[in-house]
């Protein structure tokens, strides 16, 4: 023992003490204090632990499912979720830690009352987790608060965090009233709310960043290509299609001004307007739909990609319109006059790669916050972890020991400031929204107040932020804020070889994580010219339509949820999810982040009890479940109050707005992604596309019903037709190092919340280029406000519960 | 007794000693009500509930209990101390007082004043005085939201709660408490006649909404205000307004008992004395109509705002009057016809109101016209 | 015309039925918290759906995953020593993973050559994300999923940082959690004996001969 000193672990310390204390320091008020209060006030702690109705990511779903009826945390005492931080005691951390998010936790954390607890659940909240690296992630919340107990896991099962309840239960017998934080003299200790400033700041080390110098050698950026030469040359490798609609182009909106490019047309940026213009009225072109907007940073210009449908002319061939964007003076003409659903997608544009849009109604960051600095999707933007251009980094073998992010930057933190940043003299910026006009219908000159729906609320369906203006209980304005849950997943996404992109995309919309998979797999098998064997493409269908009934489930419920009807709805569509989990679980390995998707087929084949189970639970418990569901519920006179001709999204603006899946659908518009394009093999099976012409929250949630059993019926023709050949669903060789083929695709599939989008520009290496997905839930929300206008706070919740949005897939 | 101490002290010293029991035996009431309640809803849900904590969990609402006295208070910062805890107090008296006027047994009355039921009535809506207070003390958006639908909510309810009640008075003919019971235990439990029935549905419903439970949990309704009025009150403070929520449930329960099952009517139990007997039947039907209190909770969504005033106002008070209508035709002309004639008068009216309530309202149809040209 | 309360009733009558099925289907349970270890629900569950952690547990299919553990040769008991262990230091695992949260240091003998084994290896779990791609592309069978879920802790500085020791189990306990794959490798690892057998035996036949 090294300078006679005996290090104990603070357990062991802990234990100490109380012996110390229990033998050797007795007087009767100690004994007192053992005997009787210290037992009853820890039983008493420990037996009543109300957490905080406060869930970040794809462990709050886990969480939840703790709550629910298979796991039942209400056995402890625990299930009274407290939606006011003052009337709760623990807080479980349940999901990524974003620098956008951590005032509000640190907020909230301030507000609940001594004694109060917090559980950090999950990889991501404890350190990171598997998206440490990104620019707006925070390693870990114990870097602002103190932490009780640490569950480790992506995510933790229902039990482990019953195991962790018990730890922590286990943790508040050992206290003692005489050395709890809280009894203790002084001052409460609140702990200072960070703010965002250029990157997040920390106010209790304002010093250290003030006296920090940057490091001096910063490893390599990434490398550029450049972007497709338009010459003569080019042109005629272009397709009959894009060669066809640019001299169209041409004619109309002035000679140059659109060049075929393989499978695109570039028009000039300044003239971008005017194409969008011509392409959506010509009535044989009739691009109505704008399906993805995105930027692909090349060498030499950013280039903007417009992916357009038709869905007046569904027979008609998509368009990929290209625009390139100057890189010292990057801007464009907007383009949400003419498609109004390019609206979110240009703000995020302008947010990751600074390329500005001329004539957008509100041009300004939508992922990260106002003040930050630097556009972070621009390859040669490096974050504060940043250590290779591409994984595999080479400290991780032969030469490999352990060293963790935080230990190789000099702050020791994910954050870098400007040079010569002086925290203490920086001064937020104040939030900035669209002006309302107040329009007061009578002449009391009535005050309009703005409020706050969110991060943290119990019916945001995660950390989704609503501003709204109010007229008494009427919505005048209503504006989104997203970003709480941005976790880089694109900008990991470029850094990551390909295979190692599946677990990402689980994290996406963490509810539904094989049609995630599937879409990726799709994607890049086109690229790569792979098929999947037969058996392979039928477990794809059965999975992808398991994972459409586990969703409407859970969005059911938590819509009826969300209009008060206390968990017991919700509790019984979990029930049933539950069960198609177990499915899951067989096949793939976890309930959630299934990963069970290659290039080529699947990660193992199905187990031998997979296909009966699924058999009789297809058969005979879903469609009874699905029957139960709709006759409590359709009819219920409360929910037809609440919901018939609420949050009408008329035909026209769904098309405009971008909606997709059964928003779309709600609205009239038959379009289906397995219909228009189809892939795997959905071209076999029969089944129907339900649309309702209302439009309002009513018809969703009926088409949702519907969509079920359509499902259903997928699921019985593919389970009874499925190749016993067993072995060939894997694909052929297992390869962990596969390299794509140059070129660019973009892959789409019908994922239950709307339709999914991979857009893909390989390099020819083993890393994407660029990797974007379009999110259905990012896009559905463009609509919202046009949804809400008029309606009363209690509406919005509702409307908010039926386009039904996942935030992991909203802020990626 | 009357030699050994003056006669007005043995009255003040039986009061104390029935404030003493009222508060010995409500509040653990309360506690196992709360219990019931996450067990009962549990049970429907699928799962146990609490049964961890004691034999079958039965220990849960005293860890409760413990936990909430030991929370730290937090008042916000702009708040008035003083009616910041004036507001639990002024919620959690009245209704703990209103057990003073309910008959558990022949007799056993705590105060047996003539005009028990109106009484009752009036401290049945205190209760509005004080969440207001709360809502406004806090300083903060949200609660003042649900301090002022709750208000609302309050004003509307009141009026049928009153009319549908006053029926009873009405054919009984006086507003003592024990002689309702008594006018029972003669020609009947009320329930089964039908300006009864009606009036204990109105007034159930109408008592629903004046304690804040499912369907009308407005001004408490979790999924949209996060907490409601209450939600910056911490500790001791929140566990008053917990506690007022549930005794209110109680004696809305027993007062329905009262009027309208018999109040602590039964046949004789074997081997209790008679005024056992007694209080085991009133707490046996309270119990029953509690749990269907729960019972809705677990099963129903929430009404929004405008429709719940809008089904008071439209829908309840016309079917009161009418009731009452049916209720004095039934006592003129008692058999077939006067049975027949009331319970036609109210079902019509109703039929009818509820049809223009229900009626679907013009649909804000959202104008969006598409721009591009 | 519609007479407005009748669905509500309905839903009523749905939960009500509910609540006494949990009363009515396997109603022992109501009375006894101590039932069986292990459990696994079928598709015609019905009544009480919940299955009482800690004292029950969910049977784990074969294929759960949660951290990461290294293979030996060996007994459970036993401790893990370079000659029992499978990993050859190839660095695929370290390779494949997608957050990047296994280090490799490869061994070395005596004389400064690399040889294959694995002198350090440590996994950080407060980065893993369970994937299981490691276990999955390790040509050795050497890195598998675990099924242990219980690993909550007070602290995250050390005890989340699996190193090699941590991280060695045994053939036996693979063998007890994952029987089938574990009959599955075996049966390839025996042909493959046989076959490298067969061939040495041509080859010294071959040998003989010339």
């Amino acid at each position: 023992m090294a300078g006679g000193k005996i290090l104990l672990n603070p357990t062991e310390e802990s234990v100490l003490e109380q012996e110390v204390r229990r033998h050797v320091l007795i007087t009767p008020w100690d004994k007192l204090i053992d005997l009787v209060v210290d037992p009853v006030y820890n039983w008493g702690r420990r037996n009543s632990l109300w957490p905080l109705q406060f869930g970040l990511a794809c462990c709050a779903i886990e969480m939840i499912c703790t709550a629910a009826s298979r796991y039942d945390i209400a056995r402890f005492g625990a299930e009274l979720f407290r939606a006011s931080p003052r009337q709760a005691d623990l807080m479980i951390v349940s999901g990524t830690v974003t620098k956008k998010m951590v005032p509000m936790i640190v907020r909230l954390y301030d507000q609940m009352p001594e004694p109060k607890y917090v559980i950090s659940m999950g990889a991501c909240a404890t350190a990171g987790g598997p998206f440490k690296e990104g620019y707006n992630v925070v390693s870990g919340i114990d870097k602002f608060l103190p932490v009780d107990v640490y569950i480790a896991g992506c995510p933790p099962t229902p039990q482990a965090l019953l195991h962790a309840l018990i730890t922590l239960q286990e943790k508040i017998s050992r206290q003692s009233v005489r050395d709890v934080r809280w009894y203790k003299p002084g001052p409460a200790h609140e702990i200072p709310v960070p703010v965002l400033g250029p990157d997040l700041i920390d106010v209790r080390r304002t010093d250290e960043i003030r006296a920090c110098v940057a490091p001096v050698s910063t490893p390599a950026p990434p490398a550029f290509i450049a972007a497709p030469k338009l010459t003569a040359a080019a042109a005629d490798g272009a397709s009959v299609r894009a060669v066809e609609v640019a001299s169209r182009l041409n004619e109309a909106i002035g000679a140059g001004g659109a060049v075929p490019s393989g499978q695109s047309v570039v028009v000039d940026p300044e003239l971008l307007d005017k194409a969008g213009r011509y392409l959506k009225l010509q009535p044989d072109l009739n691009y109505d739909y704008l399906a993805n907007l995105t930027c692909v940073d090349y060498q030499d210009c950013y280039e903007l990609v417009y992916h357009l449908y038709s869905i007046g002319r569904p027979s008609s061939d998509p368009l990929c319109l290209k625009a390139r964007a100057d890189k010292r003076n990057p801007h464009a003409i907007s383009l949400t006059g003419v498609w109004p659903g390019a609206d979110l997608q240009e703000r995020e544009v302008w947010d990751l790669y600074g390329v500005r849009f001329h004539g957008h109604p509100n041009l300004k960051r939508v992922l990260m916050w106002e003040g930050f600095e630097g556009h972070p999707m621009r390859r040669d933007y490096l974050e504060p972890y940043y250590e290779a251009a591409g994984k595999i980094f080479p400290s991780r073998w032969k030469e490999g020991r352990h060293q963790r992010a935080e230990e190789r930057v000099p702050l020791g933190d994910n954050v870098k400031y400007p040079p010569g940043f002086d925290p203490s003299a920086y001064r937020p910026q104040p939030e900035l929204f669209k002006p309302v006009t107040s329009k007061s219908v009578d002449r009391l000159k009535t005050d309009m107040i703005a409020v706050n729906l969110g991060p943290q609320h119990p019916s945001t369906h995660g950390v989704f932020r609503m501003r709204v203006v109010l007229d008494g209980e009427r919505i005048r304005a209503l504006e989104p804020v997203m970003g709480y849950m941005h976790r880089n997943h694109e900008k990991i996404g470029e850094r990551n070889t390909y295979i190692m992109n599946f677990p990402y995309t689980d994290r996406l919309d963490y509810i539904c994580s094989m049609s995630n998979n599937l879409g990726y797999a799709v994607t890049v098998e086109k690229m790569m010219g792979v098929k999947p064997s037969e058996r392979a493409e039928y477990i794809r269908v059965i999975m992808a339509e398991l994972t459409r009934l586990v969703n409407h489930f859970w969005s059911i419920g938590f819509l009826l949820n969300d209009l008060g009807a206390f968990f017991t709805p919700a509790l019984y569509a979990i029930e049933e999810r539950e069960l198609i989990l177990d499915l899951f679980e067989m096949a793939a390995g976890s309930r959630m982040m299934c990963n069970y998707m290659r290039f080529g087929g699947v990660a193992a084949d199905l187990p031998e009890e997979f296909l009966p189970m699924a058999d009789r639970l297809v058969r005979e418990r879903l469609p009874r479940a699905i029957e139960t569901l709709d006759g409590y519920l359709t009819r219920n006179d409360i929910l037809l109050d609440r919901c018939k001709g609420v949050g009408i999204l008329p035909k026209d603006a769904a098309v405009a707005f971008s909606a997709a899946g059964p928003v779309l659908r709600g609205s009239g518009v038959a379009y289906d992604v397995r219909r228009a394009e189809p892939y795997s093999i959905y071209d076999r099976f029969k089944f129907d596309i339900p649309s309702l012409p209302d439009g309002d929250v009513y018809a969703r949630y009926r088409i949702r019903i519907a969509e079920m059993r359509e499902s259903l019926k997928i699921l019985q023709q593919a389970i009874r037709e499925i190749p016993s050949a067993a072995g060939e669903a894997e694909p052929a060789k297992k390869l962990w190092n596969i390299r794509v083929p140059a070129g660019e695709y973009y892959g789409r599939v019908e994922n239950p919340k709307g339709e999914l989008g991979f857009y893909i520009v390989s390099d020819g290496t083993d890393h994407p280029y660029r990797y974007h997905v379009r999110a259905p839930s990012f896009i559905n929300l463009t609509a919202l406000e046009l949804m809400c206008k008029g309606h009363l706070v209690a509406d919005v919740v509702a409307i908010l519960g039926s386009i039904d949005i996942v935030l992991g897939e909203t802020d990626r | 007794m009357g030699d050994i101490m003056p006669q007005w002290f043995s009255i003040v010293l039986l009061d104390i000693l029935k404030m003493a029991l009222i508060l010995a035996v409500v509040p653990p009431c309360m506690m196992y009500t709360t219990q019931l309640e996450r067990k009962a809803i549990a049970r429907i849900q699928d799962r146990f509930g609490p049964n961890r904590v004691g034999p079958y969990g039965l220990a849960q609402p005293f860890a409760d209990m413990i936990k909430m006295l030991v929370k730290e208070d937090i008042v916000p910062k702009g708040s008035d101390k003083l009616c910041h805890l004036l507001a639990p107090l002024l919620i959690v008296v009245p209704s703990l007082f209103l057990f003073t006027l309910l008959p558990f047994g022949p007799g056993f009355i705590a105060a047996p004043i003539s005009t028990g039921l109106l009484f009752f009535m009036a401290l049945g809506s205190t209760g509005t005085l004080a969440i207001f207070t709360a809502g406004w003390t806090s300083r903060s958006a949200f609660p003042l939201l649900g301090a002022i639908r709750n208000a609302a909510q309050l004003i509307a309810y009141e009026v049928p709660f009153v009319l549908a009640s006053a029926v009873i008075p009405m054919i009984v003919g006086s507003l003592r408490m024990t002689d309702i019971v008594m006018a029972q235990s003669v020609s009947g439990w009320f329930i089964f006649t039908p300006w009864g029935f009606t009036a204990f549905l109105l007034l159930f419903t109408a008592g629903l909404a004046e304690v804040n439970r499912t369907p009308f949990d407005l001004p408490e309704a979790e999924s949209e205000l996060v907490g409601g009025f209450h939600t910056e009150y911490s500790g001791m403070k929140f566990g008053l307004f917990y506690l007022a929520e549930y005794v209110s449930t109680i004696a809305l329960a027993v007062l329905l008992s009262v009027l309208f099952f018999g109040g602590w009517a039964g046949p004789r139990i074997p081997f209790l004395p008679a005024l056992g007997s007694a209080i085991l039947w009133i707490s046996m039907k309270s119990f029953l109509l509690v749990f269907v209190t729960i019972w809705i909770r677990g099963t129903w969504p929430r009404f929004r705002v405008d429709r719940l005033m809008g089904f008071a106002w439209k829908v309840m008070i016309p079917v009161a009057l009418a009731n009452l209508v049916g209720a004095a035709v039934w006592f003129y002309c008692p058999g077939f016809i006067g049975t027949a004639v009331s319970a036609v008068l109210v079902v019509s009216v109703f039929l009818l109101t509820s049809q223009l309530w229900a009626a679907p309202k013009p649909v804000l149809t959202t104008t969006w016209a598409d721009q591009t040209s | 015309m519609k007479i407005y309360g009748l669905e509500l009733i309905r839903g009523l009558g749905i939960t009500m039925g509910r609540f006494i099925t949990t009363y009515t289907v396997g109603f022992r349970r109501t009375f006894s918290n101590r039932l069986r270890g292990h459990v696994r629900q079928d598709v015609s569950q019905k009544g009480i759906f919940t299955v009482q952690y800690p004292e029950e547990r969910l049977q784990l299919p074969e294929r759960f995953r949660v951290l990461p553990v290294l293979i030996f040769d060996g007994k459970e008991g036993e401790r893990w020593s370079q000659e029992t262990e499978r990993c050859t230091a190839c660095g695929i695992c370290a390779k494949v993973c997608p957050p990047q949260c296994i280090w490799i240091v490869q061994g070395k003998d005596a004389s400064g050559k690399a040889v294959p084994k694995a002198s350090e290896f440590t996994i950080d779990t407060d980065v893993c994300m369970n994937c299981g791609l490691c276990a999955e592309f390790c040509p050795f069978d050497a890195i598998k999923m675990d099924h242990r879920f219980e690993i909550a802790t007070e602290e995250r500085w050390v005890s989340h940082i699996h190193d090699i020791d941590k991280l060695h189990v045994s053939t036996e306990y693979y063998a007890k959690t994952h029987p089938k794959a574990w009959a599955k490798e075996e049966a390839k690892r025996h042909a493959e004996a046989q076959r490298k057998a067969a061939a040495a035996a041509a080859a010294k036949n071959v040998e003989k001969k010339a």
